[in-house]
Formats: structure tokens, C-alpha cells, sequence
């Protein structure tokens, strides 16, 4: 097989074993994206188990939700 | 002699902070706008709302690609804006196709910006890993010769029982999925296309290696019930 | 949007395709045409032969 046998670092011993429980695909995330952003925005709103542990165990559903969040987020200048 | 910037050029800040005012603007007016009708209408009205509905994606698009900038080989003002309008056309493109999913469970614009945000990460991804080699790997079995003290400041216990783990509890194609994705760290997107398959079917894969590795140090004693170290 | 994937990425799927025990030509087809390789090396795993995957993948009415 191609490349030398990868030793794991301590990051990615972490990575390995996180809990993704309970199961949330990448298209059902992005199917629900602007509905929990949203609600991740509202204070008084209780983040989704399954979505908050998604974007712990992918970081490109992560990041995706990270933009958007500083899209919606962003005040108005006065 | 090289230019060595370590600092967006100016001009790229003047261009953000022009087009942070003209978002502010428009945005009031783009949250009251019945897109859902103007979208199903036809002639003249749906013209309009097409133009509009792209004016949102290349917002989107331009926030995410100024975002992702640093990973880009060339971040000039002319090869954003060439992204931005790619990654726009093609974000319009994939709303249209989904437009009858919108449920209304959240704005209409926030529900639109993820389709522009979602291809802008995966070009600027694209892009960034488009000369770079992406190695299907094996883990190192404990048994493998050290490759030096570095190794021993890095692993420790737990490592060493995770690579044995994962030759006990995974296939080997689920272990070469995780070592790309989580040692040597391949954008789930940019591994997905040269597989020719899904983000999805790749952490779905990565979900089950977690799942198993977590069982088996449990049983092994490694882990506690809950996970944590034993 | 792009349809054709890079001729690198074709040649970078046709060799891990050969490295998982597909005839060179079939592993060309394979690639060039987008199948599914992490699906392929999955069914692999799971103890089907190369040309069983492809078959099972790729169903056509000659077979491979």
C-alpha cells in the first residue's frame, strides 16, 4: 500500500476515539444547518445532542457551521 | 526579489469592508423578501428574484472564501473573486434543485447561505490539496521498529493499544479511512473525491471505527464504561 | 460545475484499485468512470474478490 505506517500523535488518539453518539449524517446535518445555527444563536434554545456531536467529530460540518453562524450573526453597522 | 507578505494586502481590507456595509444594507430588506414566491413565479418576478438569490449566494460565497483565504496558494483579489462567482453559480444552481425542501423552519437566507458556504469549503479544500499527495496508510502495528525518541514522547500507553486495537477491530480499508482522515488530516471532502464517493459514506465509515475502537478498549479494559481513560 | 475529475485523481484511483487486486484495465475503467472506490475496497473488506465488487457495482449484462 502506498505511504509508510502512520504512528498516532495524541491528537489523533482523540480523534480516534470521541463519542459521535448519537449518529447524525453529514447530509442530515446539512439538511438542519440553518435551522440549529439559528437556534444555537438564540440563548434560551438547547443545542441537538446528535448535531453538537457531529460537529465535534467533523470538522468540515464544523466549520461550515461556524461560517454561517458569523454570517447571520454579524450586527449591523449604525 | 519575492514579495513576502505576511498581511493582506490593503486593498483586499478595503474591498471586505465595502462589502460588509452593502451586506448590512441589504440584508433587512433580503430577510422580508418572499423568495419562495418569487422563486415559483415566472416572467419578470422571477427574474428578479434569480438576480437577488445570486446576490445572496456571491455574499455567502465571498464570506466563506475570505474565511478560508490562508489556505489558498494565491489569495489575489482577482483569483477570490474567480472562486466566489464559481462557487456562487454553482451554489445557485444546487438550491434551485432543492428548492421544494425548504420548510420554513428557519430564514429563507439563512437556509440559503449554507448552500454557498458548503461549495465555497469544498473548493477552497479543492484548491488547496490539488498538488498534494494523499496517501492511503496503514496504522503501525506496536510491533513495528521505533523510528526514534519522538516517537516514545508521543505515543504513550494508549496509543500503543489503540494501534493494536485497530489492527484487532478494524478492516484494513477502515484503517487506512481513519489515518487519512485523522492522522494526516485530508478534508473529508477532498478524500470523498478521489474516492469518487460521499463525505457522508466516509464519516459514516469514521463513525463506525470510532465505535468499534471505543468497544474494544472497553472491553479491554483501557477505557471505563464511559469512555474515559481506566 | 465540474463534471471531469482531474487526469491525476483518474490515475491516483487506478492505482489504488490495482494495489487492491484489480486487473490494470478493469481498475482504468473503474476509475475513469467514477465508481465508487471507497464502496469497492469496503466490499473488498468484506471478502468479495475484485471482479465480484465491480460486478455487484457495476452491474451490466455481459459482466466483467
Amino acid at each position: 500500500m502506498s505511504g509508510p505506517a502512520a504512528r498516532l500523535t495524541s491528537q489523533a488518539v482523540q480523534a480516534l476515539l470521541l463519542d459521535t453518539e448519537p449518529w447524525l449524517s453529514c447530509e442530515d446535518c446539512f439538511h438542519l444547518l440553518d435551522q440549529h445555527v439559528e437556534a444555537v444563536l438564540d440563548p434560551d434554545a438547547r443545542p441537538d445532542p446528535a448535531f453538537v456531536a457531529h460537529l465535534a467529530g467533523c470538522p468540515a460540518c464544523a466549520e461550515e457551521a461556524a461560517a454561517l453562524a458569523a454570517l447571520i450573526a454579524r450586527p449591523p453597522e449604525g | 526579489m519575492p514579495i513576502i507578505r505576511s498581511e493582506p494586502a490593503p486593498s483586499l481590507d478595503r474591498i471586505e469592508s465595502a462589502r460588509h456595509k452593502d451586506i448590512d444594507r441589504d440584508t433587512h430588506t433580503d430577510i422580508a423578501f418572499d423568495w419562495v414566491a418569487g422563486l415559483n413565479a415566472t416572467g419578470r418576478e422571477r427574474e428578479d428574484a434569480l438576480r437577488r438569490l445570486h446576490a445572496l449566494m456571491v455574499r455567502a460565497a465571498g464570506h466563506q472564501v475570505w474565511r478560508l483565504r490562508g489556505l489558498l496558494a494565491d489569495d489575489s483579489p482577482g483569483t477570490i473573486e474567480d472562486i466566489v462567482n464559481l462557487v456562487a453559480d454553482d451554489a445557485m444552481t444546487a438550491l434551485l434543485g432543492k428548492l421544494d425542501t425548504f420548510e420554513g423552519r428557519s430564514r429563507f437566507t439563512t437556509w440559503a447561505f449554507k448552500f454557498a458556504i458548503y461549495q465555497a469549503g469544498n473548493e477552497v479544500r479543492r484548491r488547496q490539496w490539488q498538488h498534494r499527495q494523499v496517501e492511503l496508510r496503514d496504522v503501525a502495528t506496536p510491533a513495528d521498529p521505533s523510528p526514534g525518541p519522538e516517537h516514545h514522547a508521543e505515543a504513550g500507553d494508549l496509543a500503543v493499544e489503540l494501534s493494536r486495537a485497530m489492527h484487532a477491530a478494524l478492516t484494513p480499508h477502515q484503517r487506512r479511512i481513519a489515518v487519512a482522515l485523522l492522522v494526516d488530516e485530508v478534508p473529508i471532502d477532498v478524500l470523498a473525491e478521489r474516492l469518487a464517493t460521499t463525505r457522508g459514506a466516509l464519516y459514516k465509515t469514521l463513525h463506525d471505527v470510532r465505535s468499534r475502537l471505543r468497544a474494544h478498549l472497553v472491553a479491554s479494559g483501557h477505557l471505563d464504561s464511559q469512555g474515559g481513560i481506566a | 460545475m465540474r463534471c471531469e475529475p482531474a487526469r491525476d485523481v483518474i490515475e491516483w484511483r487506478r492505482q489504488r484499485l490495482i494495489e487492491a487486486g484489480f486487473l490494470p484495465v478493469q481498475a482504468m475503467d473503474l476509475a475513469r468512470d467514477r465508481v465508487d472506490v471507497h464502496a469497492l475496497m469496503g466490499l473488498i473488506d468484506r471478502g468479495c474478490s475484485p471482479a465480484l465488487a465491480a460486478r455487484i457495482l457495476v452491474p451490466t449484462p455481459e459482466g466483467w
